[in-house]
């Protein structure tokens, strides 16, 4: 909590005061339905015990929402506001009781707008929701809804942007397609319970309530489990690819990298982003198929050598189009290469024509390669390595994205590959490292020798 | 590349169980049909009503993860009208031949338009629903008391509470029931076991079975007081049920697809003949099905057959010409235990490693019992990677029967003999399909 600056903790500690005090005023006023209030928090607790991760950082998803509102629309707004303590009691044990606190006094103050709200919409039934009528009661259910979504939300985002110093735009935004939506639908959920509570159901309502909740519930963790399996998996085998590469070790995972920051600076959305990190991840996967005969090789590389060379951006494509999921970033690991003069490889794409994809990997992973050690010369400093791209932008590189990812190591830094110690180098490797390297020779070598394919052709 | 079916991918449509209970549901839902239009139909709006969310959840199909197609929501519908008792307060007594009628109508009409969008419906499926509702609302009329449907609903009220535990009771039956049919269509079509068929089958859809009956029950249970408003009520958490599977599903399929890319590393990279993992993929999976494996461990059969090679890129130098069956066994067994390694630092992969890592093994050694500790998945690969071995590209006939002679020479020692003789079925079941298809 000394983490956390001042305003954040004075922030908390003003909504935990506000709680407090609807709290006194809820039990001072009395007439509380005490059955129902035990029964809601009961089944508050059940659904609330295991919060969905998202995948904002820090933020995670209650699925006690349903019942919360379902005592919003079956209690006054000061007793409904009751059932949301119990909040205060679930989660991981590793959860600091400060933010047990905040969590739960946000609730209570969500519930009792959406209390508020509920009372002064016309349809609603000051006197019980039994005796509520389909479907005048509808738009005040789902304005009571949308109230406590609001709060709710507004609460937890100043939270996260007071604690984490965010931008408050980009945590609202990205929070409200992956949350608000989906728990407004499953909001639905507690205008039944409240329906089936009057009419006397009674706990079985409950349970046949929660199960599909709790279902989808389990669902979203087992694709959050797969997910970070399938991370783990694909860092996995395109280490072992890279095993025989010493100096190009890491450097798949540092162009992904790279790669998403430079997209982040150009606000690619969000679904898109991560299949560039994955392309990044596999752009190089295709170089296996060079013959090591060829790696070996310590010479000059006569034409079809280096027309083998060329090769690895479509052996690659050709690996990884059998993954749906990639789509158009398969583009981005066959042309990685191509050049915006139209001198570049496979197929000598020029400007536009070359995806976009294809075009944040060339630099990134032309970025990655000058700043990390080969074995003939020590890394570039990162401001030699962003005078050399400048230097190349707009005949090599798309100058837009150039200035992207310059932009974005401004902002977050980056931490280069630089020392390289222990374990002997194969001298075999090193022509084929140093292709993704603008100064290197065989990179200039590539670039001719593909001009004089073109000549050729025309 | 040819694509390679999924674990999942192999049609059950056309065995003769599944064409009789699509049969026999047709002709009991043209029976129903008529008798209804013959006596009148009762509350005809709420019919359309089901009918149309039927309908259009016929068209909402998920597919869980392991690949079953299901239809979360018209299930739901069939279900919640099966057991509807009261619409609005005004009681309702259903017969059984509308319940089937309106039921199947739903059906139909989903089926037409997928057909007209270029889908084919997945007949057993639908079959399987009509006859899930038609359980359901024949339990539910025996066992529920008469005054339920006659009586108003506000007179009512106090029994409510049985009301639904009789609904959540029958449904669980139901449930039963419908896993049962579908295990024993699975196991005449793949010629296996009911047994592990019927526990695959619980452990694929009994989730989305729970909250896809939760949804029926309140639907029925919410009608009274909510009128019509509780179908659309009821619909949209389920639809974000589904949605969630959607997403699990989406994941584990990017993942297999994944695997089965990378698995291509070892042929790029020139260590074995092209299409080797692939087709000991392909392969191993039949094996494995044959040999009656469940579902979950034939997913990792399937990764570990794809993977058994990633050793040799540990290697500095790669085997020539790639096939591991003619270099001595040490050093097969280094690659089978570097090959483990690599699988190991997923970190998940954990089973799949220790499939990879004995893959080498022999089945039994000179004057030993079989090893008890060696998984059967590690024979698997070991035969069909050795078939494979000497098959090659190729896979002409005579190659084939040769390979096959080979491992049976090997059997008592090296080759696990059961493994041997699912591979022969396997080959023999493909060759005679080559045959009809060619003849």
């Amino acid at each position: 909590m000394r983490s956390m600056p001042r305003v954040a903790m004075a922030y908390i500690f003003a909504i935990m005061l506000l709680a407090v005090g609807v709290l006194v005023s809820a039990l001072t006023h009395g007439g509380l339905a005490w059955s129902t209030i035990a029964f809601l928090a009961l089944l508050y607790w059940v659904a609330d015990c295991a919060p969905v991760a998202t995948k904002i950082r820090s933020l995670t998803v209650s699925t006690g929402f349903p019942v919360a509102l379902a005592a919003v629309l079956l209690l006054s707004p000061a007793a409904s506001s009751l059932v949301c303590i119990v909040g205060a009691l679930t989660g991981p044990a590793s959860v600091s009781w400060y933010k047990r606190a905040f969590n739960a006094s946000q609730m209570m103050l969500s519930a009792l707008a959406a209390g508020l709200v509920y009372g002064v919409v016309p349809g609603s039934h000051a006197d019980g929701f039994s005796n509520a009528h389909f479907p005048e009661v509808l738009p005040a259910v789902v304005l009571a809804g949308l109230a406590f979504c609001v709060v709710n939300y507004v609460l937890v985002a100043t939270a996260i942007t007071l604690a984490a110093r965010l931008r408050f735009a980009s945590v609202w935004w990205k929070g409200v397609s992956e949350i608000a939506l989906p728990g407004l639908g499953y909001g639905l959920l507690g205008l039944v319970i409240a329906v089936l509570w009057t009419n006397g159901v009674g706990a079985v309502a409950g349970a046949l309530v929660l199960a599909p909740m709790l279902i989808a519930r389990w669902a979203f963790q087992q694709y959050g489990e797969q997910h970070k399996a399938y991370e783990a998996t694909v860092a996995s085998l395109i280490r072992a690819v890279e095993t025989k590469d010493y100096y190009t070790r890491g450097h798949s995972e540092r162009v992904a990298q790279a790669s998403v920051l430079l997209a982040e600076q150009l606000g690619m959305r969000e679904d898109r982003l991560e299949m560039l990190r994955y392309a990044g991840m596999l752009h190089d996967v295709g170089k296996l198929g060079v013959p090591t005969k060829l790696l070996q090789k310590t010479g000059p590389l006569n034409d079809a050598e280096f027309a083998a060379i060329k090769m690895h951006p479509s052996r690659g494509f050709d690996m990884v189009s059998g993954i749906s999921f990639l789509d158009e970033a398969t583009l981005g690991i066959k042309h990685h290469h191509e050049r915006v003069d139209g001198l570049g490889y496979p197929d000598g794409l020029v400007a536009d024509e070359i995806p976009e994809f294809a075009r944040v990997i060339a630099v990134a992973d032309a970025f990655d390669s000058m700043t990390s050690t080969r074995s003939y010369r020590s890394a570039r400093s990162v401001e030699a390595a962003i005078v050399e791209l400048r230097r190349w932008a707009g005949t090599q590189f798309d100058a837009a994205m150039v200035e992207a990812l310059i932009a974005a190591v401004e902002v977050h830094g980056w931490q280069p590959k630089v020392d390289v110690t222990g374990e002997p180098v194969d001298p075999a490797v090193l022509v084929f490292a140093d292709h993704d390297d603008p100064t290197g020779d065989l990179a200039a070598a590539i670039g001719y020798q593909s001009h004089g394919l073109r000549a050729e052709v025309s | 590349m040819t694509t390679l079916p999924g674990v999942n991918d192999e049609s059950d449509d056309g065995a003769l169980v599944s064409r009789l209970l699509v049969a026999a549901t047709g002709v009991g839902a043209v029976v129903a049909l008529i008798v209804t239009l013959l006596h009148g139909v009762e509350r005809l709006d709420v019919a359309v009503l089901f009918i149309g969310f039927g309908a259009v959840g016929e068209l909402m199909h998920v597919r869980l993860p392991g690949g079953r197609p299901a239809y979360p929501i018209a299930s739901a519908t069939a279900i919640g009208y099966a057991m509807l008792f009261d619409v609005g307060g005004r009681p309702l007594a259903l017969t059984l031949a509308q319940v089937i009628a309106v039921v199947a109508f739903a059906c139909g009409i989903g089926c037409a338009v997928q057909l007209i969008a270029g889908r084919r419906p997945h007949l057993p499926l639908v079959a399987r629903r009509i006859v899930t509702a038609a359980v359901v609302a024949i339990a539910f009329r025996l066992t529920a008391p008469k005054r339920l449907t006659t009586l108003p609903f506000s007179q009512y009220k106090q029994q409510l509470r049985w009301v639904a535990l009789l609904m959540v009771a029958i449904v669980a039956l139901a449930c039963i029931a419908d896993l049962c049919l579908a295990a024993l269509v699975r196991s005449t079509a793949r010629h296996s076991a009911f047994g592990w068929n019927l526990r695959d089958e619980v452990g694929a859809t009994t989730g989305l079975w729970t909250a896809v009956g939760a949804t029926g029950v309140l639907t029925a249970l919410a009608t009274p007081s909510m009128n019509l408003y509780a179908l659309p009520t009821f619909c949209v958490p389920l639809l974000l049920t589904q949605f969630a599977f959607r997403r699990y599903a989406a994941i584990r399929t990017t993942y297999r697809q994944t695997i089965r890319s990378l698995s291509r590393v070892t042929e790029v990279g020139g260590y074995v003949e092209e299409g080797h993992a692939h087709r000991v993929g392909v392969l191993a999976v039949a094996v494995g099905r044959e040999i009656g494996l469940t579902e979950s461990a034939i997913v990792e059969l399937e990764y570990a057959a794809l993977l058994h090679d990633i050793g040799q890129l540990s290697l500095t130098d790669p085997i020539p010409g790639g096939s591991t069956l003619v270099v001595a066994p040490v050093e097969r067994r280094r690659v089978a235990e570097l090959g483990a390694d690599v699988i190991k630092t997923t970190g998940v992969l954990d089973r799949v490693a220790g499939i990879v890592a004995r893959q080498a093994d022999p089945y039994r050694r000179h004057r030993e019992a079989a090893d008890e500790t060696l998984p059967v998945e590690s024979r698997i690969i070991k035969a069909v990677s050795a078939y494979d071995d000497l098959v090659g590209k190729s896979g002409s006939r005579d190659a084939s029967a040769d390979a096959l002679e080979r491992l049976r020479l090997g059997m008592a020692y090296e080759y696990d003999p059961q493994v041997v003789q699912a591979l022969a079925q396997v080959l023999g079941r493909r060759k005679e399909r080559l045959r009809q298809i060619s003849g």
